[in-house]
């Protein structure tokens, strides 16, 4: 039996006691978004240092050691690699670091290429910090109220939470399931890694087919199951979960706002 | 003692080109009994469980569910409270990422205010044994803790009824049991009204009273003891008899004359027992 999708998005969060497990999900959910924005806004060393510093201290606080944030990183990785790559192989600026005959790197794609990748870097931490330091049902939450307002404007908030949480119900469901059909199908000598493109994909079907007929049955039986108990849409409905704002949330968004005013104060006057 | 439920001359299709999956059905179910709805696969079983809280309207005939008649759909939110419905499949049930969060789901929805409600799912979770699971993901729990889970979320509605369809079918002796033990201890001393739906005739057995349903109507009405001594209407609802009864029926075969009413494994112990006393 292989089990194909282990952890895929529940076993990332890390339960600690640290401050930043403890802040309020809207705190860190602006507090990323903050930060995501303003470090792209100049390209200052002492910007980045600072972002870098931001990184580092958040790091610290929540607690969570390293090889967390690896696991799910390999793709991530890929793709900072990718990005570098790119950048120094097309940047044509600066002296010129080695000359051959398809291909001359110069010191502006090094430098260009290293601060894209530093970045991102910073960028995947931070974000993976989100996920590893906060339940999913509490990023749920705080993303259903931050998007409260919209409501005013007719955005189905409650019911795209709503969503939200169901998804993370049942995509570990799924996915074991897919495992346990992929599983049965190789038992009939299903072969998903040999011939040509078009093979594989026909080999697919017999996977997607029982998926899709499965989960319109669990679609519809859970339905069944939400209106037996009395769920009715977001009128008069209570909540079980209560977000509660604290000082170190307000302290933690004034830390980011301050690095968003000097990002701001270094792009006009550099 | 009054009814909890009644059914008057119910006949319902699904669409006016199918047959008609009940037929007339008329039955009561009163205040702290335990019926038994038995029948095999497609009788409509569940068809007759989704008229008990009003997921399904009467068009022909009448549902009245504690007090109140299901066509009133002012009612439907409060009725839907008082008769609680655990379902069949475990994985289809549980809407909310973690135990906690689905046993909340019904009282949110119900408005129950936020001291209430974390004192009602503490109690819940903490009666169905379920203490320690409260951040769990239902997909790490087995079949029979789910089912508790979704017991748990019933409950938690303060229900008068909760109809169970066929909510142990797809379980292991241990998981059946152990949602048999709470739903037998939720009867017996919170004085519940219970509607267990089954094809599996042993599940009859511990209940006050047998409905069997065929092919849309109901073709018995007794006690459980009554019915499960009777072959020939055991036979023509495709229901086997338990196996103990079976044993006991062989048993007799080869003159071993104990008792024909045993029914369940203590009995059959006892009889056999006695039975050789006697020789
Ligand atoms: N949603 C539906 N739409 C149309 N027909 C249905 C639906 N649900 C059940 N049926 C049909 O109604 C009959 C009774 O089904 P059901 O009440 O589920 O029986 P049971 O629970 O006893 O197995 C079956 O023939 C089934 O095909
Ligand atoms: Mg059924």
């Amino acid at each position: 039996m292989i089990t194909i999708f282990d952890n895929v998005i529940i076993g990332q969060y890390v339960p600690r006691e640290s401050f930043i497990h403890r802040m309020d999900p809207r705190a860190k959910i602006i507090a990323i978004f903050i930060f995501i924005v303003f470090l792209f806004i100049s390209r200052h060393p002492v910007v980045l240092m600072l972002a870098a510093i931001l990184t580092g201290v958040t790091f610290l606080l929540a607690n969570i050691p390293f090889r967390y944030y690896i696991k799910g990183m390999h793709f991530i990785a890929i793709i900072i690699l990718l990005t570098f790559l790119l950048h120094l192989f097309m940047t044509n600026d600066g002296r010129v670091l080695l000359d051959l005959s398809w291909i001359t790197i110069y010191s502006g794609g090094v430098i260009e290429g290293s601060l894209i990748a530093l970045r991102l870097f910073l960028l995947v931490l931070m974000a993976s910090l989100l996920t590893l330091s906060t339940m999913p049902m509490d990023l749920t939450d705080g993303l259903e109220r931050l998007m409260k307002p919209l409501a005013a404007m007719g955005v189905p908030t409650h019911e795209l939470a709503l969503m939200m949480s169901i998804a993370l119900r049942f995509i570990p469901t799924l996915l074991e399931e897919t495992s346990k059909i992929i599983n049965a199908q190789m038992a009939r000598g299903a072969n998903f890694s040999k011939g040509s493109l078009w093979t594989r994909l026909k080999a697919l079907i017999p996977i997607l087919v029982p998926l899709f007929i499965q989960s319109f049955k669990r679609a519809e039986d859970l339905a069944t199951a939400m209106e037996a108990r009395g769920y009715n849409g977001s009128k008069g409905r209570t909540k079980f979960r209560r977000l509660q704002w604290k000082r170190n949330d307000t302290i933690a968004i004034g830390v980011l706002l301050i690095f968003a005013l000097i990002t701001v104060i270094f792009r006009v006057y550099t | 003692m009054p009814n909890e439920i009644s059914v008057c001359n119910l006949s319902f299709r699904y669409q006016d080109s199918t047959p008609y999956v009940l037929k007339d059905i008329s039955l009561t179910v009163k205040k702290g009994e335990w019926l038994t709805i038995l029948g095999p696969n497609g009788s409509g079983k569940s068809t007759l469980a989704k008229f008990f809280n009003a997921l399904l309207i009467p068009l022909t005939g009448e549902v009245v569910s504690c007090g109140k008649n299901t066509v009133d759909s002012a009612e439907w939110s409060s009725i839907r409270r008082d008769v609680s419905m655990v379902f069949q499949n475990p994985d289809n049930q549980l809407v909310a990422p973690t135990v906690e969060d689905d046993v909340a789901f019904g009282l949110e929805s119900a408005g129950i205010p936020y001291d209430e409600m974390h004192q009602r799912v503490k109690d819940c979770i903490q009666r169905l044994g379920l203490e320690g699971f409260e951040k769990t993901e239902p997909h790490n729990l087995s079949g029979g803790q789910k089912q508790r889970v979704a017991l748990a979320g019933a409950l938690a509605l303060k229900p008068k009824v909760i109809v169970l369809d066929e909510a142990t079918s797809m379980l292991d002796p241990q998981g059946r049991n152990e949602v048999l033990t709470i739903v037998r201890k939720l009867n017996k001393e919170d004085g519940v009204t219970i509607i267990a739906i089954t094809h599996d005739v042993n599940e009859a057995i511990a209940s006050d009273r047998v409905i069997v349903l065929n092919d849309g109507s109901i073709v018995y009405e007794g006690i459980p003891r009554e019915l499960l001594a009777n072959r020939e209407i055991l036979r023509a609802n495709n229901l086997s008899s338990p196996f103990i009864v079976d044993v006991a029926r062989e048993l007799r075969k080869y003159q071993i004359l104990i008792d024909e009413n045993v029914l369940t494994h203590e009995e059959l112990v006892n009889a056999i027992c006695s039975y050789k006393r006697i020789i």
